[in-house]
């Protein structure tokens, strides 16, 4: 058996391209993230009707949860936990903005990929599917996030939304919100790569929808959660990557609490990334490319 | 390993446990305390050398293992034994250097943007890649006459026809430049246009980069005109290793003659002596007006050339092999042992 000698031409060289070298890892890293970004924003744009429905489900949740607190602070007197009905409504108008800056599908996408296949050519690419995910939902968060600015900025005045706002606060919370973002993202694929193991994870996702609406500050402002669940919350990754950062922007964060909810967010991130990352190399292990 | 191996294999295995229960509701309920599992041994020790610039056709039937050594070559799926080196990287790492020399293309459905034009996937694949732009540019270029892409990278790939896909998608896999292809049912599902097309697209690419390839395929024509060598795997196992005429020459005994009698010959006017003289000679397999195929021995064929001239008024005659997709049957069914 003898290899065959390559001939001329631009394809003519078996020799693989001359590639970034590898102390730019980083950096083409953030090429490849962006690419994804770019990718998934024209997606988004092509589809733009089902991107303005996906935002009116959104409206739509947060506009029932100010008008069921705001009738619980009227019938309480006009407050309800420290929040009047003005200041409810500045508050579900603040986790519905970082809801979706924070947004991520990859608990859903992440098994579909794996049951499927889908998985396979993603993870024969030099970059990491997670990384990839991660870019089209900073495309997709952005992109929905400037559609519904104007619903939300009517919705404010419609509302009579109040936030005890400084300009320490809104900077603080930019920070945060990437970090917040990070988080969420990270508990969302822990959830997802369990279907390495897991064929249907569909209990385990509703379990991690409900614990989030509880626990992070989606449902109702942790003040007015019973004295055990406070507590619960306080310890849970949920709080940190919603609750915290909405707080911070709404003005609801002295310092104190502001330096102890960034070290709580880093802390769960850490452990979040390094579990991620040996549930990932353990669940690849695992995976059977069944189906592609 | 020689300068010139960019895969070796030594014992390549991949077990799978497989849960099994009896059925009904009763067995159904048993099985949460007490769970059986069968070992199924996908690839069981397969031992392979592949040299750089070879293209290689992996033959089985369904379930053989063929495409379970391919993505455990590729870095997809690990080994659950054996020794595995591919361009002297171990895949189950998947280091990014590795996957920038290689490219596994299957199905349909793999590098293109479903919903974009296949040139915005093209450009996300860049950055993916990292490739410079020149580099991209220039082998985006040669792919799109290669593969013809007229007209077809600027729409929606779910509204390509699957052969207009499957040459895009082959331009997406290819665009790093590999050195290394894996090939899974590249025609699978294609027009014969199509298949020759693309079939076509192999051969030059592999010609003129001198890029290595694997293929597994179930149409023999993919096998026929692009692999020197090919590899039987059954059972998981290696059954052989070699060129198509040594598969051929070992399992295929027997040969085609093909005859054509001239139209007024006498014996067509006597179809029950014809019949008769034909059946001495082998077995007819195909039959029309003055045309027969006979199937004969191959250590026989003098003499029944012979019996068949005999027969007079032969205005066409060949000599054949068996189809292959008939050799390969009978590789299936022949033991390891008798092949190597």
């Amino acid at each position: 058996m003898t290899a065959r000698p390559a001939t001329g031409s631009a394809l003519g060289s078996p020799e693989p391209f001359d590639y970034a070298p590898a102390h730019r890892r980083l950096r083409s890293w953030l090429v490849a993230a962006l690419a994804a970004a770019r990718s998934e924003a024209q997606v988004g744009v092509q589809y733009r009707a089902n991107l303005l429905l996906w935002g009116a489900v959104r409206l739509l949740q947060a506009v029932i949860s100010i008008a069921v607190w705001r009738s619980v602070a009227s019938a309480n007197g006009g407050a309800a936990g420290g929040f009047t009905a003005n200041e409810f409504a500045g508050y579900f108008l603040t986790v519905l903005l970082v809801l979706e800056l924070t947004h991520t599908w990859v608990r859903g996408r992440l098994p579909t990929q794996i049951r499927t296949g889908e998985l396979s050519p993603l993870l024969l690419r030099p970059m990491h599917p997670l990384l990839e995910s991660f870019g089209r939902m900073g495309a997709f968060n952005v992109l929905l996030t400037i559609g519904l600015l104007p619903s939300i900025v009517i919705l404010w005045f419609v509302f009579d939304a109040e936030v005890d706002v400084s300009a320490v606060s809104i900077i603080a919370g930019i920070v945060v919100l990437p970090l917040a973002a990070v988080g969420r993202f990270l508990v969302d694929a822990l959830v997802g790569v369990t279907a390495f193991w897991l064929t249907r994870i569909d209990a385990l996702q509703s379990l991690y929808t409900y614990a989030s609406l509880v626990f992070a500050g989606q449902f109702a402002p942790l003040v007015l959660l019973p004295g055990p669940l406070q507590t619960a919350a306080k310890v849970l990754p949920f709080y940190w990557t919603l609750g915290f950062p909405v707080e911070l922007l709404t003005g609801r964060c002295d310092l104190r609490e502001a330096v102890i909810g960034v070290a709580m967010l880093t802390g769960w991130s850490a452990v979040l990334f390094v579990a991620l990352a040996l549930a990932w190399r353990r669940g690849v292990r695992a995976y059977g490319a069944v189906g592609a | 390993m020689a300068d010139d191996t960019i895969i070796r294999t030594r014992g390549l295995a991949k077990h799978y446990e497989v849960p099994i229960r009896e059925a009904g509701l009763l067995a159904s309920v048993r099985s949460i305390t007490k769970r059986q599992h069968r070992t199924v041994r996908a690839v069981d020790g397969v031992d392979l050398d592949v040299a750089r610039g070879e293209v290689v056709g992996f033959l089985g039937p369904n379930g053989a293992g063929k495409t379970t050594t391919l993505k455990m070559l590729s870095g997809l799926l690990h080994p659950s034994a054996g020794e595995i080196s591919v361009l002297g990287h171990e895949p189950r790492r998947r280091d990014r250097a590795f996957l920038r020399r290689i490219s596994l293309v299957m199905g349909q459905r793999q590098q293109l943007v479903w919903d974009l034009p296949a040139a915005d996937s093209f450009l996300m694949i860049r950055s993916f890649y990292g490739l410079r732009h020149a580099d991209w540019r220039a082998q985006l270029d040669e792919l799109h006459d290669l593969l013809d892409l007229e007209g077809l990278t600027d729409k929606p790939v779910r509204q390509l026809s699957l052969g207009e896909r499957m040459r895009c998608e082959l331009a997406a896999g290819l665009l790093h430049r590999p050195e290394l292809l894996f090939l899974d049912e590249p025609t699978l599902g294609l027009d014969v246009q199509s298949q020759r097309r693309v079939r076509e697209f192999i051969r030059r690419y592999a010609d003129r980069t001198g890029a290595t390839a694997l293929l597994t395929s179930h149409y023999m024509a993919d096998i026929e005109a692009l692999c020197e060598r090919v590899v039987v795997i059954h059972h998981g196992t290696l059954h052989f290793d070699g060129s198509l005429r040594d598969l051929a020459a070992r399992v295929s005994d027997r040969k085609l003659l093909a005859i054509r009698f001239a139209a007024d010959a006498p014996i067509l006017a006597d179809r029950a002596r014809l019949d008769r003289e034909l059946a001495a000679i082998g077995e007819v397999r195909e039959s029309d007006g003055a045309e027969y195929v006979i199937e004969v021995a191959r250590a026989e064929i003098h003499d029944r050339v012979t019996q068949l001239m005999a027969l007079g008024d032969v205005v066409d005659f060949t000599v054949e092999d068996e189809p292959l997709e008939r050799v390969l049957e009978r590789a299936f069914d022949t033991p390891a042992a008798e092949l190597s």
